[in-house]
């Protein structure tokens, strides 16, 4: 273990293989920090990629991150990531705020550092709406309280969860309970526990009414005077977890007042598979088929996200062949899943058809994936510096096949919907988000883009060779459910654009680096040569070794910003391994694009919004 | 004209067998396992919240009245269009007059924002 | 082997089907009955996560089970016949699964697909029931991750097979009591048997991979101590 995590020690920040330019010190939000608040600033260091990192004092924070917001000069105006990490053996729990400016072009990461018995600080939702559902996934998660959350409670567990907070490192990974005591507890929860305080509430207005299998003295209380002589009452309906629009199981809560809704919850968590949890039990290159089981529409994103984060706390460089075959992957995998958004968002509006075209062309792009990896859709394609395996040989060719064909369908699609009447009265003005909304609520990917904010990763902070290709991101201006379709269909159209280019220059040579202490060495070696056996026996037996660091790295996924929180102490597994998953900071905002509206906007709007719920409740 | 009527007697009688045949047989050989959860109401898997004697948005009713009102005008429509090629002048004004009354419930309506969502 | 479902009384009315011993009559009702039935299953999809993909492949044109008569989802458990099971099942969502194949009316099938649905799969933790059988009976289990949409029609061929072998006069599969309502299928000394980790799930350590401990217990004798125990 590093120093960084001996109870007790100053804090220490992690620092990582490589340093920006002029180092932490010379980025000029450090030195304005440094003026402008002396010594709450606690400590500076940068991550493994050169993002500076800033250790300030719990009390201040807030304050910080205001000046930080507000400042013309830092202007951090988008909230990336909010999360904890805890390093074990009692040492303090540090928060991280991952801030990214959209004028100036530059990350900081804050990190706060809370005693364990001392979890508590002020909540920054009057600065970013986005933290509201990341703060109360850090309460579910390790127990950090912060003051003034309108609405902090459980997330992604049970509402009344009594075994503790998972992601601390004192929490079993099996949970406290026996298995037997959790099934019984999962299927005795009663009306208190599946509710949230406000919709039982909600539901108490209708006079006289009682609520079943809750004792008297539980009963929520009457709201005096919000019933209108002649208004129809209120009604609360469940939309979800089992209903075949909501993309996964999502609940929400609707307070309907005839066909308009009043209030939409959604409830989320009930697919939380405990990913982050588990992956810390894992070694580093075991991790990536947990995450193709995240985002399963476009899995190969999220596969090689993965790798370039460890590879970037490694301090390695792929091979140019390498670099090349995954963008090629990884614009495949836009388009699959832009496909499997379109057929689904047609379907739930009535139109089956586009729906059998969509995932016809999946099945071309499946067979494509099982080519290469054996597997459709839980690819499992990357390894720490490299790749499963080199492609297949006629392989590119049929690739090439499917850029030719794939547009005839787009064009298809088009005609049978962009101008059709009934998807332009249920998408047009539909769910209307303004940019400064869609940026203070953490909106990434086409769902930012169609407020008009031309963010695009991949522009902004280009990898794996982004800068060479010649491809538009599509902007758009109204912010409504039109103009994310519209967004996302062209993005396929540009995603189709970067694999022509592609496929004119894939470049030969190695698929992997020439490093056995990372990446396998060819099997032909391995049986050959007795260095290349030892290098084998050690990596499987024991497993890569990735020196202490931490990182928070993102690409564009085809919902949004694809963050990966990795922090190292040298060994084999990782201490935290986060996942920012851009669907749930995509959701948080429904409730906004759908009160006020009818209920059959809640399903146009959900699906314009293209989450998927394996990466929301991870 | 016993002929033409035929064909809808014999509609009618095969539909009422099919019926009863199909409800008839399930209820013979099919298994009745009633349990409480069976008999309760179906919210996506949740226990529903709420009472279920709440009074309804008036504005249900007024699309479900307006929308009796033409399906009705619609039916008439039908049978009027196979045959007026054969029927005098009369016939034709006959359907207007009718057109024209519903046409100025129809604008009543639109106009008082009947057919707006609340 | 602990049978999937408890024996239990039988509530509700005695028809046709209640020991009628067998003749050449009932055995032609049977024909007729369980050839109707098993042509006609309407799935109901409890797709969770990834199998729910390749369930919807599975119903889309490459796959197509509109050919087995199934094209006919029904998300309502009131119109349904099969329930398939696509997916890891959190506890959160646990009485949300028991909930509605209570509400399903009989005669149901289950099909439990891919390995979290069957066994928890990948994900031995604080948070994914390690076996939809722990809470409502299965009848088939299509193991996968995710099973290819051929996996999951061969699973829904095994169900039609199981419905040919069914009879009226056995009144057991179809055997459903109100006690049972909300509450798991299997008692809990066996929950605990069939949940607890073994092979691989029993090295989650944060250690390095030499410093694995050994597995506890290998398939074979999970197998042992499940006979014994019933």
């Amino acid at each position: 273990m590093t120093e960084a995590v001996s109870a007790g020690a100053s804090p220490q920040l992690v620092i990582g293989a490589r340093q920006g330019s002029g180092g932490p010190e010379g980025d000029p939000s450090v030195g304005a920090l440094h003026a402008a608040f002396g010594d709450a600033v606690r400590a500076v260091g940068s991550d493994a990629i050169g993002v500076p990192v800033v250790s300030v004092h719990p009390k201040r924070a807030l304050d910080i991150l205001r000046y930080l917001k507000e400042d013309a000069e830092q202007a951090y105006d988008f909230l990336a990531d909010l999360t904890a990490v805890d390093m074990g053996g009692g040492s303090p729990l540090r928060l991280w705020y991952q801030l990214w400016s959209m004028h100036h072009g530059r990350q900081l990461r804050l990190e706060v550092e809370l005693p364990l018995d001392e979890l508590e600080i002020a909540s920054v939702t009057p600065l970013w709406d986005s933290a509201d559902w990341m703060e109360r996934e850090a309460y579910d998660m390790f127990g950090v309280t912060f003051r003034g959350h309108p609405d902090l409670r459980r997330i992604l567990m049970p509402q009344n969860y009594e075994e503790g907070f998972p992601l601390r490192k004192d929490f079993p990974l099996r949970g406290r309970f026996s298995r037997a005591e959790q099934t019984r507890r999962a299927l005795s929860r009663d009306l208190e526990d599946l509710y949230a305080r406000e919709e039982l509430e909600m539901a108490g207005v209708l006079p006289g009414l009682e609520l079943r299998n809750v004792p008297p003295d539980r009963q929520p209380k009457q709201v005096a005077g919000r019933v209108d002589h002649l208004e129809g009452e209120r009604m609360l309906l469940n939309l979800g977890p089992q209903h075949p629009a909501t993309h996964g199981v999502l609940r929400l809560v609707l307070e309907l007042d005839g066909e308009r809704i009043i209030r939409c919850i959604p409830h989320i968590g009930y697919l939380h598979t405990g990913f982050e949890k588990t992956c810390e039990y894992r070694e580093w290159n075991q991790i990536v088929p947990y995450t193709d089981r995240m985002d399963y529409l476009s899995p190969m994103l999220y596969n090689i996200g993965y790798a370039l984060a460890v590879e970037s706390l490694l301090g390695i460089e792929i091979t140019p062949r390498c670099r090349v075959v995954r963008v090629l992957l990884s614009e495949l995998n836009r388009i699959l899943g832009h496909l499997l958004w379109l057929g689904t968002t047609a379907i739930d509006l009535g139109a089956f058809s586009v729906f059998l075209y969509t995932f016809e062309e999946r099945e071309r792009i499946y067979n494509l994936h099982e080519a290469y990896c054996g597997a459709r859709l839980t690819t499992s394609v990357t390894r720490v510096g490299g790749m499963l395996a080199d492609l297949p040989a006629g392989w590119v060719e049929a690739v090439r096949y499917f850029v030719e064909t794939f547009p005839h369908t787009l064009y298809e699609v088009d005609r049978l919907l962009t101008r059709n009447a009934i998807w332009i009265a249920r998408q047009q003005d539909i769910g209307v988000i303004s940019a400064e909304d869609a940026v203070s609520f953490g909106l990434t990917g086409p769902n930012l883009r169609a407020s008009g904010v031309p963010y695009d990763v991949r522009k902004a902070r280009p990898y794996l060779g982004y800068e060479e290709y010649e491809f538009d991101v599509p902007v758009g201006e109204h912010g409504d459910s039109y103009d994310r379709f519209l967004v996302r269909f062209e993005e396929m159209r540009q995603s189709i654009r970067i694999l022509q280019q592609v496929l004119a220059m894939l470049p030969d040579g190695p698929i992997n680096i020439d490093d056995p202490s990372i990446i396998l060495p060819p099997k032909s070696e391995a049986m050959g040569s007795i260095d290349a056996m030892i290098a084998h026996f050690k990596l499987v037996m024991e497993g890569l070794t990735v020196p202490p660091g931490e990182v928070w790295y993102s690409i564009e996924s085809s919902k949004g910003e694809l963050g990966f929180g990795l922090v190292s102490d040298g060994g084999t597994k990782p201490v935290r391994c986060r996942f920012r998953g851009p669907s749930f900071i995509s959701l948080a905002v429904l409730p906004l694009l759908v009160e006020g509206g009818l209920l059959a906007d809640v399903l146009a709007v959900n699906a314009s919004l293209d989450i998927v719920l394996g990466e929301i409740d991870r | 004209m016993t002929d033409s009527y035929l064909g809808i007697v014999f509609l009618g009688v095969v539909g009422i067998l099919n019926a009863v045949v199909i409800v008839g047989l399930t209820h013979l050989v099919g298994s009745t396992r009633s349990t409480a959860a069976k008999s309760g109401a179906y919210e996506s898997g949740m226990p529903p919240l709420g009472g279920t004697r709440q009074r309804i948005s008036v504005s249900f009713y007024i699309v479900a009245m307006l929308f009796i009102v033409f399906d009705i005008e619609a039916i008439f429509l039908l049978p009027w269009a196979v045959v007026f090629r054969s029927l005098p002048l009369s016939g034709f004004l006959a359907m207007v007059m009718f057109l024209g009354v519903l046409g100025v419930g129809l604008t009543y309506a639109w106009k008082k924002g009947a057919l707006e969502w609340d | 082997m602990p049978e999937s479902r408890t024996s239990l009384p039988i509530a509700g009315s005695e028809r046709l089907d209640t020991g009628v011993p067998r003749s050449w009559l009932t055995t032609k009702v049977d024909y007729v009955v369980n050839w109707a039935r098993r042509n006609s299953l309407w799935p109901m999809p409890f797709g969770t996560a990834c199998c729910a993909i390749e369930m919807m492949a599975s119903a889309a044109s490459k796959y197509d089970i509109a050919r087995f008569g199934m094209e006919r989802m029904s998300f309502s458990p009131r119109q349904a016949d099969l329930m398939i099971v696509a997916g890891r099942v959190s506890y959160k969502l646990a009485p949300v699964l028991r909930k509605i194949w209570d509400q399903m009316p009989q005669p149901k099938w289950c099909i439990s697909m891919g390995a979290c649905a069957s066994s928890g799969g990948m994900f031995d933790n604080y948070t994914i029931v390690q076996g939809i059988d722990t809470i409502i009976p299965v009848d088939v289990y299509v193991p996968g991750c995710p099973p290819r949409p051929e996996g999951l029609i061969y699973g829904l061929m095994m169900i039609q097979e199981k419905i040919k072998g069914e009879t009226l006069s056995n009144p057991t599969p179809r055997a459903e009591s109100s006690d049972a309502v909300g509450r798991p299928n299997l008692p809990p000394e066996v929950i605990e048997l069939v949940a607890q980790p073994f092979g691989n799930s029993t090295k989650q350590n944060r250690g390095s991979g030499l410093a694995g401990t050994s597995a506890v217990a290998r398939p074979a004798d999970r197998l042992e101590r499940l006979l014994e125990h019933s």
